[in-house]
């Protein structure tokens, strides 16, 4: 398991995606990330535990949108892997995330600190990204990375139009 | 161990620390107040208790919907937190037509021990309406600060029945009531008051009355030859209610909030904290009930208005 994490956050070209590993991280990230929030909500352990949950809920939802619309654009671009490996390699690619926890702590001592760690995680992710797309469905760099912008692209834009039809069908426009 | 293993240990185990001290502290804070968060001054100097529609001891919220009214229990709630953490100052936001007397009491009864307990000064900021049980609440703070058009008085008390005996029988409905006493079945629809009943009401009316007037006398610096002639049941603006020395000031709630920090001796610009904000779970239920009724409703009436308009051609 360990050596499974430590691939994913040292060697990510060399990852072979168990899925055991990809859980657990998945799972780490969706605890940093309830912590983080818990703290910035001045919530107590109750309310941790239920931001938590749906922390999972909504994570487990994004991750299963983002793998979709990833392995849907890769396999028009030629891509060869499944549906599976792609949510197993999402999962470890979100490991940068994990660094969100001393962002925070460091943005409480310096703001730019905190910004420019901020900046990093992001685009962090962004290639531990493109490193899983390229790596699952053996795409070129310039196919992933592409892969990558379309998938957010219309993600960005499908998730607009999730949230804006309902409004239009309200107000009538 | 291999050192590449104890590399990500450390790692997952530098990251999850950092994510529980950034939680522990954003919340312990706000729950419990060691001693040395109150010597670097970290914590509320003033605490806001938003006092917002009917004040009755009925939930305000359930994990699906959320309420128009005011909580008596959650408020004294609230009061008592912030008494534990040592605030300074606390600031009522009221904006209430008013409530059950024994909710409001209680609420006026936790303030007012506040008050002769802790050094804590109490203000009170009267929004659009701070009537009856509004000011019953109001008066027990040190200062009470109103805009000059808020709607404010309405000291009294109420017992509102319906005789709709006469419509059923137009109908040919008939209602039998068995009791186990002759007062059991008092403030009934289906029947008129008689004169054992309206007695006993007015006793409990004139009992409930005195205990408001008691209350504002006993918080407020006015007698009961000023206050009597006051506390007809009539309301007064803010600017009113000034001149007749139900509030002290008028102002907006940042005024409100100033004077707070004036009495409690604040010299740096106040810290507030919202002690009846709700919690994660009534949020959620505000979010998925109350917003989307709000903006159905909104939208509805936005709807009604754009028809109006084209059929009768109304110009704004």
């Amino acid at each position: 398991m360990l050596d499974s994490v430590y691939a994913a956050l040292f060697r990510p070209g060399e990852i072979r995606f168990p899925k055991r590993a990809a859980v657990t991280i998945g799972l780490l990230v969706v605890l940093v990330l309830a912590l983080n929030g818990a703290g910035k909500a001045n919530l107590g352990i109750g309310s941790m535990i239920g931001l938590a949950l749906l922390f999972l809920f909504a994570g487990v939802l994004g991750w299963y949108w983002l793998g979709a619309s990833i392995n849907l654009i890769a396999q028009l671009l030629n891509g060869q892997g499944d549906g599976r490996t792609t949510l197993e390699g999402i999962a470890y690619a979100l490991w940068p995330l994990l660094f969100t926890a001393p962002a925070i702590a460091a943005a409480n001592w310096s703001v730019v600190l905190g910004q420019l760690f901020s900046s990093a995680i992001t685009l962090g992710v962004f290639i531990t990204l493109i490193i899983a797309i390229r790596h699952v469905h053996r795409l070129s760099w310039l196919k992933a990375s592409l892969c990558l912008l379309i998938t957010l692209i219309l993600s960005w834009l499908a998730l607009s139009g999730l949230l804006l039809w309902p409004l239009m069908i309200i107000l009538g426009t | 161990m291999r050192l590449d293993r104890i590399l990500a240990l450390t790692l997952i185990v530098l990251c999850l620390v950092a994510a529980l001290g950034n939680w522990l502290t954003g919340s312990i804070p706000s729950r419990e107040v060691t001693a040395e968060r109150i010597k670097i001054g970290s914590q509320a100097d003033v605490a806001l208790l938003e006092i917002y529609g009917l004040i009755s001891d009925q939930p305000t919220t359930t994990p699906l919907s959320v309420s128009n009214t005011s909580n008596s229990n959650a408020l004294i709630k609230a009061i008592r937190q912030a008494r534990q953490d040592q605030v300074k100052a606390i600031l009522l936001h009221i904006n209430s037509p008013g409530g059950t007397p024994a909710a409001s009491q209680a609420i006026y009864q936790e303030l007012m021990r506040t008050r002769q307990e802790t050094e804590i000064k109490i203000v009170a900021s009267l929004g659009d309406v701070a009537a009856s049980g509004g000011y019953y609440v109001a008066s027990a703070a040190h200062h009470i600060m109103a805009n000059p058009a808020t709607l404010t008085g309405s000291i009294g008390v109420i017992v509102r029945s319906q005789n709709i005996s006469p419509l059923l029988d137009k109908i040919g409905v008939q209602t039998e009531n068995i009791k186990s006493g002759q007062y059991k079945d008092i403030l009934s629809p289906f029947d008129e008051l008689n004169e054992g009943e309206r007695a006993l009401l007015e006793g409990i009316v004139a009992q409930t009355y005195q205990q408001f007037l008691d209350a504002i006398i006993a918080s407020r610096n006015i007698s009961l030859e000023e206050l009597t002639p006051l506390a007809d049941g009539r309301i007064f603006t803010g600017a009113q209610a000034k001149q007749v020395n139900l509030v002290d000031s008028l102002g907006n709630s940042y005024d409100a909030l100033q004077k707070a920090a004036e009495l409690a001796n604040i010299t740096r610009e106040p810290r507030v904290r919202n002690y009846t904000s709700p919690n994660w779970r009534e949020s959620l239920g505000i979010f998925l009930s109350s917003s989307w009724q709000q903006l159905l409703s909104d939208s509805q009436s936005a709807q009604l208005i754009r028809w109006s308009r084209n059929r009768l051609n109304l110009v704004e």
